[in-house]
């Protein structure tokens, strides 16, 4: 891997991406009165979690990083996307997120499996996995955009959401961008799928945004609610192990 | 040394999976053992890879070679090799469907209450990763299907 710091930068980010984009499904739990999506969140917020730490072993990261990176680190150190280190609401911008963060993980992962030997076992691993949740995500765009009743709302979020999803592909801020050519094309393609995504689901899509660069969160991130959310079940039950598992 | 070394894989062998009453093996999780004079090697192959079992599922691994002699380390390999239901034995597929499930890889998937032959998809995910839940249309049960992600993706409506 490190000949290719690009693809470190990139795997890393995305891990953190899907991390708290795991994280954050989880509370969603147990606020279905529809037991089949409650089942549905939970399996997609398990798995988001271990391929998380699957990229993160992929690295190189042992079992200590990565219960250093999720449990102690300084949450300035992290460089998520401006999507994942937000909290979910409402059911339409779990649904949106749900399926940008399914269709950026796929765009990533399917390109891993072409051009990066060494990932590419555990990149066509995930990616058959992140289907099924890229799958599941499109057939409530259906429900959600053709219902009269859920159709304006819908339409809102989405545009507003998409709004933000501009650095999903950014590089974290530094001097100089070694990989924007990779990235340029990853966001190319994550676009075309999202459009394509749509417009079969009979939506009109919202403009996507350029990619633009991401940003270290500052004092006042939902993102620092987010990790303390996962840290203070460790904290409060300090003898129970919270094991960040490949 | 032979002795031993067939020990510990016949009580390998014999490790159930912490959900259903079916041996790793029969399922196509438990995958490889080497053995040497201080050291068992176990190749693992879970089903999706955020399985919960895990850490139950290498537990019993390590306690059925510590049955055999507790002085042997145990390494435990998680490999990222897509596991497939074509990996489950034909005694593990007759033995999901004593307990109500179908495997993907069944030559010929029935219902396993009623026989029927059109088993309906009836959703994405399960009551855990790697079932999927489909619907008899001859009796109406739901019936799940033990699925890996290579299992097509299909329209519910």
């Amino acid at each position: 891997m490190s000949s290719q710091p690009g693809w470190v930068s990139l795997v890393e980010s995305w891990a953190e991406d899907l991390f708290l984009h795991g994280h954050d499904l989880a509370r969603w739990i147990t606020d279905y009165v529809d037991l089949e999506e409650s089942l549905a969140v939970g399996s997609m917020s398990q798995e988001d979690l271990a391929h998380a730490a699957a990229l993160w072993s992929a690295l190189d990261h042992d079992p200590e990083w990565r219960d250093q990176k999720v449990y102690r680190s300084d949450p300035t150190t992290w460089c998520p996307s401006r999507l994942c280190a937000s909290r979910l609401r409402e059911w339409p911008d779990t649904v949106v997120r749900g399926l940008l963060v399914a269709e950026g993980a796929l765009t990533l992962l399917e390109h891993l499996r072409e051009q990066a030997e060494p990932l590419r076992h555990v990149a066509e691993v995930l990616a058959a996995e992140q289907r099924l949740h890229a799958h599941h995500w499109q057939r409530w765009v259906r429900l959600l955009s053709r219902d009269p009743a859920t159709r304006g709302e819908f339409t809102k979020v989405l545009a507003d959401t998409c709004a933000v999803a501009g650095d999903l592909f950014g590089a974290p801020p530094g001097p100089t961008e070694v990989d924007g050519e990779r990235r340029e094309g990853l966001h190319a393609t994550w676009s075309a799928r999202v459009r394509s995504v749509l417009t079969a689901s009979g939506v009109e899509p919202p403009q996507l945004p350029p990619r633009s660069a991401r940003t270290f969160v500052d004092d006042h991130s939902p993102l620092i609610v987010i990790l303390e959310g996962a840290r203070g079940v460790r904290a409060a039950h300090p003898e129970w192990n919270y094991e960040v598992v490949d | 040394m032979t002795d031993k070394i067939a020990s510990i894989r016949h009580a390998l062998d014999r490790v159930e999976d912490p959900e259903i009453a079916i041996s790793l093996r029969d399922l196509g999780v438990l995958r490889e053992v080497q053995v040497t004079d201080s050291h068992v090697q176990v190749r693992l192959v879970p089903t999706r890879v955020a399985c919960p079992g895990r850490a139950l599922m290498a537990s019993r691994v390590r306690e059925a070679v510590e049955s055999v002699d507790s002085t042997l380390a145990v390494d435990i390999i998680w490999d990222h090799e897509s596991w497939d239901p074509g990996d489950i034995s034909p005694v593990g597929c007759s033995v999901l469907h004593q307990q109500g499930f179908v495997a993907e890889s069944a030559a010929d998937p029935v219902c396993p209450y009623c026989g029927g032959l059109e088993l309906r998809p009836a959703g994405d995910f399960g009551g855990s990763l790697c079932k999927r839940p489909f619907t008899c249309s001859s009796c109406g049960s739901t019936v799940d299907m033990l699925a890996g992600a290579s299992l097509p993706l299909v329209r519910v409506t």
